[in-house]
């Protein structure tokens, strides 16, 4: 029987360094890989020996597009482990810098990166001469992300003024006055956004899928709550690595994750949403009802609907943030330091962002332990290829290609993220 | 008033990344361009739209043969360029074949952000790059002696080139 190994090369349009391997035996495909060859970062083994204080910071530096999310989790990991109260304001304040990161990195995704895919173009630049509105719409969107975040945390990239208790500093109500008024038309932008994609021919996939995200009863979900799954499953934080495993894969030099009796699972937007829709802002849940999403949203390839959804939950609670903000007293609190371990989560745009550390009395990190989204959907990506290509066998090489790329960049993957750590067993001589 | 802009591009806190910035902050001193500087290439499109003459300036680590011309864009702008130590007098290119970056990842980069502004109809026509060819990048270490030189070679050129736009008819 005729073996066919089809490359389909650097995959394009996502954050980081990796390919896809379809094996196809006669007319059947044998095998699937997302092959993350993304060299291992080791940011794990260097947090071990740094100050407690200095976590945020450091693994701030995994990702550039959601720094935040790496900040936020091991801040409430290291204020679990101490424990640390923050004031309501400054929960208020990290919620908003939040959601300046949500809405920053969906419009990069929804606009530059996925709608190529969409609407028939290798690439946003040469999508942008057919279509300049929706890249422009795109990059206003993704600006004001990046203002809300420069507002709080001093600078959009790699923000500075998250520590472990607060903020390093925090902003007047005047400073955010400004981002208050561009938050309206911001709002329309998204609210177009979300109405243009349901426009979008979307392929018929309907793969079965475990959702995992953050729960909370009265919000939704960024960085307080449980951990949730739709096969029941509702778990305090530091219950996570109880239920969902880390192992390697050969091909892959970013942990795959596994979930405990289920197998591979999927975090981001489409699992936050399918998990706790009953908590959007007014105007998203009312988008989401007109537009026909249906209650359990299975289809990946849907997830642009659902992030142009969350783009606008995003900018309507953002708003609602700046209306009720009170400067907190203290922008952070004074805590001593003593041994302790704590977990944090938080809701990246890609998905939970997990961290664990364990502190000694001097405050010095000794175990670090720290498990992003993309990580977590590798299994399920391929699982999604494996269900996907059957169909698309008989087609060129180069659609199968373009259609494939599609499926994982349905998941917005940033492999750089993944490839934080990898197992290293250094065997006796 | 000028109706050239000058834009650095870069991180003062990365070694040779800052040239840009560091180009922006000398021409500004000396009061002859606009300037801004941005530290993401995307938020060009943003801060070039509306100009006519547009100057950027940025580092680059090719390992290419520098002071030559170097085939870098195919997006409308006029002239493309790089340059160690001041670029050559009185050289342009014309403008060159690029074959479009598909591999783009969540970053842009310069040249797929000038793409992306000519593919918006925002890139000013008059569009030059100065390349400076850097040696290290490590945060926070302090900029080589040769790329501080290129910067005020640079900055020199620039004022040339702003006094011959002045006096074009």
């Amino acid at each position: 029987m005729k073996t066919k190994t089809l490359k389909l090369g650097a995959l394009s349009r996502v954050e980081g360094e990796g390919e896809v391997t379809l094996t196809i035996r006669g007319d059947e495909l044998a095998d699937v890989q997302l092959r993350i060859f993304e060299p291992p970062r080791f940011f794990e083994a260097f947090l071990r020996g740094r100050r407690y204080d200095e976590a945020p910071d450091i693994t701030a530096r995994i990702c550039g597009i959601c720094p935040i999310a790496y900040q936020i989790s091991s801040v409430t990991a290291m204020e679990h482990a101490l424990g640390i109260e923050i004031d309501p304001s400054v929960r208020a304040l990290r919620r908003l810098i939040y959601f300046g990161e949500w809405i920053e990195s969906h419009a990069l995704h929804i606009h530059l990166l996925h709608a190529p895919d969409f609407l028939g173009y290798p690439d946003a630049i040469r999508m942008a001469a057919d279509h300049p509105e929706i890249v422009k719409r795109g990059l206003r969107l993704k600006k004001l992300g990046n203002e809300l975040m420069a507002a709080i945390g001093g600078r959009e990239i790699h923000p500075v003024s998250v520590r472990v208790g607060g903020f390093h500093a925090v902003p007047t109500r005047r400073d955010l006055a400004g981002l208050r008024e561009r938050l309206k038309p911001a709002l329309d932008d998204a609210i177009e956004a979300a109405r243009w994609a349901a426009t979008l021919d979307i392929p018929a996939f309907e793969p079965e899928s475990v959702f995992v995200a953050m729960k909370h009863p009265s919000e939704y979900p960024v960085f307080d709550g449980v951990i949730a799954s739709s096969d029941g499953l509702e778990l305090p934080i530091d219950q996570f690595e109880r239920q969902y495993h880390e192992y390697q894969e050969r091909h892959s030099h970013a942990l795959h994750s596994r979930s405990m009796g289920a197998g591979c699972y999927q975090v981001g937007p489409l699992a936050r949403f399918n998990l706790n829709r009953g908590l959007l802002s007014p105007t998203a849940m009312a988008m989401a009802n007109d537009l026909d999403l249906p209650a359990q949203v299975r289809n990946p390839f849907q997830s642009i609907v659902v992030r142009a959804i969350e783009q606008v939950h995003a900018i309507e609670e953002s708003a609602q943030i700046i209306d009720a903000y009170e400067p907190p007293g203290r922008a952070w609190v004074k805590h001593e330091v003593h041994a302790g371990e704590g977990c944090g989560c938080s809701e990246a745009p890609r998905g939970i962002c997990y961290h664990r550390y364990r502190i000694d009395d001097q405050g010095a990190i000794t175990f670090a332990r720290i498990v992003p989204p993309t990580a977590q959907n590798l299994a399920r990506i391929e699982q999604d290829l494996r269900q996907w290509v059957p169909g698309l066998l008989g087609l060129p090489n180069e659609e199968m290609r373009v259609r494939c790329e599609q499926a994982v960049r349905n998941y917005d993957p940033c492999i750089s993220c993944a490839t934080h750590f990898v197992r290293l067993e250094v065997l006796p001589g | 008033m000028s109706p050239m802009l000058v834009v650095g591009v870069g991180n003062l806190h990365r070694a040779d990344d800052g040239v840009g910035p560091l180009v922006a902050q000398i021409v500004r001193e000396r009061r002859i361009a606009e300037v801004a500087t941005v530290a993401e290439p995307l938020d060009l499109i943003e801060v070039v739209a509306g100009h006519q003459c547009v100057v950027i300036v940025d580092a680059c680590s090719a390992t290419t043969t520098l002071g030559q011309d170097w085939p870098l864009g195919s997006n409308g702008a006029r002239t493309f360029f790089c340059m160690r130590g001041g670029p050559p007098k009185g050289h342009r290119s014309g403008t060159r074949g690029r074959k479009v970056v598909t591999a783009s990842l969540h970053g842009f980069e310069l040249l797929d952000v000038l793409d992306l502004a000519a593919a918006l109809g925002v890139l000013p026509a008059d569009t030059l790059v100065l390349l400076v060819k850097g040696e290290r990048f490590g945060l926070g270490e302090p900029m080589t002696d040769a790329v501080r030189r290129s910067a005020l070679d640079a900055a020199d050129w620039i004022v040339e080139y702003e006094a011959a736009i002045v006096g074009e008819p």
